[in-house]
Order: C-alpha cells, then structure tokens, then sequence
C-alpha cells in the first residue's frame, strides 16, 4: 500500500545491499567493519522507531530502553539460566514485545508531549533501576554476555548483522504495505477518522508499539552477544538521541531512509571522534536544519532528486 | 416501516453544560431525518452520541433492537453506522484511493484488488476518479467532503449521520452531493442529516428534528416543523411570528 515507486526503490536498496555484502570481500580494514556493524544495530532501531513515529505518528523516547532490555534479556537468559543464543535472543523479542504492548496500552490516550514525557521517564525507570541494582545486573559495571561466534573475526558479526536489518527492513516493509500500513495511515492522520471508519484504532497503536519493541530487543539481543558486555549505558538518553538524530537524519517517514541515517550517522560519528563531544553539538544542529528544511530527510530528499518525484510517507 | 434507530431520554453532560437534555427520537428504515437548530443546540453532540464518540449519562441508543451505548466508533461502523464530520476529516497525506481503501480493507474477507476496483468506481461516480493517485490535501473543501462520501460509501451503512456536509461547497459540488444522498436514501439508506443550509434540508428530507439547548423543541413533516412557534422563536427570538426557514 504504501510507496508506488516500487520498483525503482527496490533497485536501490538491491544495490545498497549488493555494496554492503561486498564491502567486506573488498579488503575494508577491520576497524571499520566493526564500525559498520554497530552501524546495522543502530540501522535496526533508527528503522523501527520510525516505524512508530513517522508512520503511526506515536512519539517514543524509550526505544534504546527496550532494545537494553532485550539486551540484558538474551545475557541474563544465557548465563543464568543456561539457555542457548537460538533461545534467549528470541526470547528478548518476547520479553521487549510484552514491555511494548504493556507502554502502547498505559499511553493509548496521551499525544505528544505527554506521550513523549512519559517514555522518557519508562526509560529513566529502566536505566536507573538496572544501575542501582547490582546481584543480577551487576549495575554500572555491566553484565557480560557470551560472544555469537567462537572467532574473533569481526566478518561473521557484519554479515549477521547485515542479515538481521535486511530482515528486519523486509518484515517492516511487508507490514507496511499490507493493509496494517493504511491502518497506521490512518491512525497517525486522524483518529477519530479512523475509528468512524471501522479502524481499530486502538489495537493498531498497541500493535504498533509491541511490533516495534519486538524489533529493538532482538537487535539489542544480537548486540549483547557482540560487544559482550550489557551496560545501562545503552539504554541513555543520549543514546535514544543518536537514533533520534539517525532517523530524522535519514528521514524518518521512510524506513529504509531511517536505517541509511542509522548506517550513515555511525561512520560519521567515528569519523568525527577527533573533535570529542563537539560531534553531538554537530548532530543536533543538523537535526534542527534537516527537520526545518528537508523534513523527508537526507535520504529522502536525494531520492526525491534522483528520481524527480514528491516522496510520500 | 419499523424503527432502525431509537433514542430514549439520552443525556450528555460537559461540567456544568447539559448538551443533550432527555433526547428521544425514533427513526425508521430508510428515513431521511433532516436536523436542525441554533449554534449550540446539541446536534453535533448527538450525532457523536450514535456514532460511539461519546457515551451519555443517561438514556439508551437502540440500532436494529440492539443498545449501542458504549460501543466503539470503530465497532459501529462495522455494524453499519458511517458519519461525516462538521470539519472534514480526510487523510492529507496518503492518495485519494487509499483514503477510500481504509474503509474497504477493515473487512478482512475483502482483498485489495476488490477494494481497489470499488474505490474507484466509487471516485468515477463522485467525479473524483481523475485524482485517485493525487495526495488528498490537493483537494479543494468541496472535494474533500466529497471524499467524506466516497468513504462512507466503501462502508455500505443502513444509517449514515452527516454532520453539516454542504459548508462551503459550490453549488455544483453541492448538486452532486444532493444527488448522492438521494441515491443513497433510495437504496433504502437511512440517514440523519445536519445542516444550517435549509434549501438542501427542506428539499431533501421528508421529516425534521429542531433542537434548542439540547432538547428536541419540534419534529414531524418539513411545513409543520417550518411554521411551529418554537422553531420560530428559536431562529428568530422571542415575539417572531413569520418563518423562520
């Protein structure tokens, strides 16, 4: 249902992907494919807020939350309770699902502000209870968590990764153009329009909420079995403003944008380490400019050019 | 004829505002009700009253022998209950077909192409075809509440409440929506019609319902509600004696 461009788009994720399964073969030093998997971790949560935001229009600032969720989640199970990787990185996506559904019911009727202010003080909750607490979490020191593959070669973590977002990009985008992605249209546009329509609304904003969490805790499951150690770090403000700025970068009303800002942001945020916390200055001005005057993001503002077409969410 | 629709004594308060003061109407199987009133009168409030929007305080909402009350929008609309909102309500950002597929697709037993190949028979029927692919906020006012109607249509009701859907539509806009409600009313649709332009609801509707500070002041046939002192006075004030409308 959504996007009629398909076939022009589809051949230029199919040449994105294409570059991005070469790279490794092309010789990249591997410092930078480290770079570029971190990239694909922040690609999967850039894609799957903007999910919630730009397509359902439900503001969230816990995202980075759930997907630390998810990632204590998949360590916890493993090591405390001996359950293998193929058990507990899915059981993160459950585990986060059942969170998503629990904030999308308890937020159904606040908008904006409101709806803002309280995923930020779920995310505040979050964080400084698994850094207060210490026997399981083992607090700021971090929990560790075993490693995805018995090699430190850093290739079979970037193709994982790379093959989680392409999933994930696909299931979002297999969800987006059914009728769900009108549903959420029509939620995002006008509620009460929907509901005297026969959308429930209700069910599709949970749904919304759930489908994405369950998308951030698998991607922080898979991350904690790659950097090893789950920190409340993760789960910052700071961290949900990279995201932000990832999404809204790419252009959030695009999933595919979003996780092109996710990757992109990454390589600039490593490329820029020189300069220390004058990058977030960078960042957030960059935020300002592109929501002011490229509101479909970089992403989408090249394509738009590319192709000489309006891009619609 | 048997009642489709039927309130008893509903009640809707705001603080201390008594919108809706023991609101009792019957309306039958493929009426056409014309209602009516001063800025304020309830009669918006009513309509969000029988589409679920808003639950009274007391009183009961009957849909084919069944009570309604506390029923979703969402719920009612699939029973057969569509409406109109007084300010449109169309979906700017996504095409005008896809604002029509909303409605098509909520029954899940119907595929895309079938909605699809509605919707636009739909558009064709409501001039609007040539602008299935346009995003919906190229639409003029005219055309969005013309959409309002495309939508409503892909819902087939047995009752559709349209709230005040010929503000600031061209006359010949206008003609088509005349045209469109009498068609629907003649496929046995019943519908509740708001409305301040008294050409239309004098030419349309068979019956009228007059409401003033939420209470139903007159109702029966058009000339008996015309020239009913308490409509008159509710127009034009107190000490009137000539029509009001």
């Amino acid at each position: 249902m959504i996007g009629s461009d398909i076939p022009r788009r589809a051949a230029v994720g199919v040449a994105i992907l294409v570059l991005l399964l070469a790279i490794p073969v092309l010789g990249l030093d591997e410092y930078w494919i480290y770079i570029l998997t971190i990239g694909f971790y922040y690609a999967i949560l850039a894609s799957s807020w903007s999910l919630l935001v730009g397509y359902v229009g439900r503001i969230s600032f816990a995202h980075v939350a759930i997907s630390g969720l998810g990632a204590y989640t998949s360590a916890a199970a493993n090591s405390a309770l001996g359950l293998p990787l193929l058990v507990s990185i899915p059981l993160a996506g459950v585990v986060t699902g059942l969170v998503g559904l629990a904030i999308g019911r308890l937020c159904l009727r606040l908008h904006g502000a409101y709806l803002g202010l309280t995923t930020i003080a779920f995310s505040e909750i979050v964080r400084i209870a698994f850094t207060a607490e210490y026997e399981f979490t083992r607090g700021s020191l971090g929990l560790p968590a075993v490693s995805l593959f018995e090699t430190t070669d850093r290739i079979p973590y970037y193709y994982s990764f790379l093959a989680l977002l392409a999933a994930c990009l696909l299931i979002m985008w297999l969800v987006l153009r059914s009728r769900i992605g009108l549903f959420f249209a029509a939620v995002r546009e006008d509620e009460d329009a929907a509901a005297s329509l026969g959308v429930k609304v209700v069910r599709w904003k949970i749904f919304a909420f759930t489908f994405s969490s369950i998308i951030a805790g698998i991607a922080g499951g898979f991350y904690a079995h790659f950097v090893q150690l789950v920190t409340p770090s993760m789960m910052s403000i700071q961290e949900m403003g990279f995201v932000l700025s990832m999404a809204v970068v790419g252009g959030f009303h695009n999933i595919f944008y979003a996780a092109l800002g996710g990757i992109f942001l990454e390589i600039l945020l490593e490329g820029m380490r020189e300069i220390g916390e004058w990058r977030m200055t960078i960042f957030a001005t960059a935020v300002i400019l592109i929501l002011r005057y490229a509101p479909n993001g970089l992403f989408g503002m090249l394509l738009k050019r590319i192709s000489g077409r309006r891009s619609r969410p | 004829m048997t009642a489709q629709l039927v309130t008893q004594g509903i009640v809707k308060r705001f603080g201390g505002l008594t919108a809706l003061d023991h609101v009792s109407i019957e309306i039958e199987t493929g009426e056409l009700l014309g209602l009516i009133g001063p800025n304020g009168s309830g009669k918006t409030t009513f309509l969000n009253v029988l589409s679920g929007f808003y639950r009274p305080e007391q009183g009961d909402v009957r849909f084919e022998g069944q009570s309604v009350v506390g029923r979703e929008p969402s719920a009612l609309a699939a029973a057969g209950i569509a409406r109109s909102f007084q300010v449109t309500k169309i979906f700017r950002r996504i095409s005008v077909l896809e604002n029509l597929l909303v409605p098509g697709l909520t029954d899940w037993s119907v595929t895309p192409r079938q909605a699809a190949e509605k919707a636009l028979k739909i558009l064709d029927g409501l001039e609007l075809g040539r602008l299935a692919a346009e995003p919906a906020a190229n639409l003029s006012g005219g055309q969005a509440k013309l959409l309002e109607f495309g939508r409503i249509m892909m819902l087939e009701p047995k009752l559709v409440l349209l709230d005040e859907p010929f503000g600031g539509v061209h006359p010949t806009l206008k003609h088509l929506m005349h045209d469109t409600i009498r068609d629907w009313n003649a496929r046995g649709t019943t519908i509740i019609l708001i409305s301040h332009d008294m050409g239309s609801i004098f030419d349309l509707c068979r019956r009228i319902a007059a409401l003033q500070n939420g209470k139903v002041i007159a109702h029966g046939l058009p000339d008996a509600v015309r020239n009913d002192p308490a409509v008159l006075q509710a127009y034009l004030g107190t000490g009137s004696t000539r029509a009001a409308v």
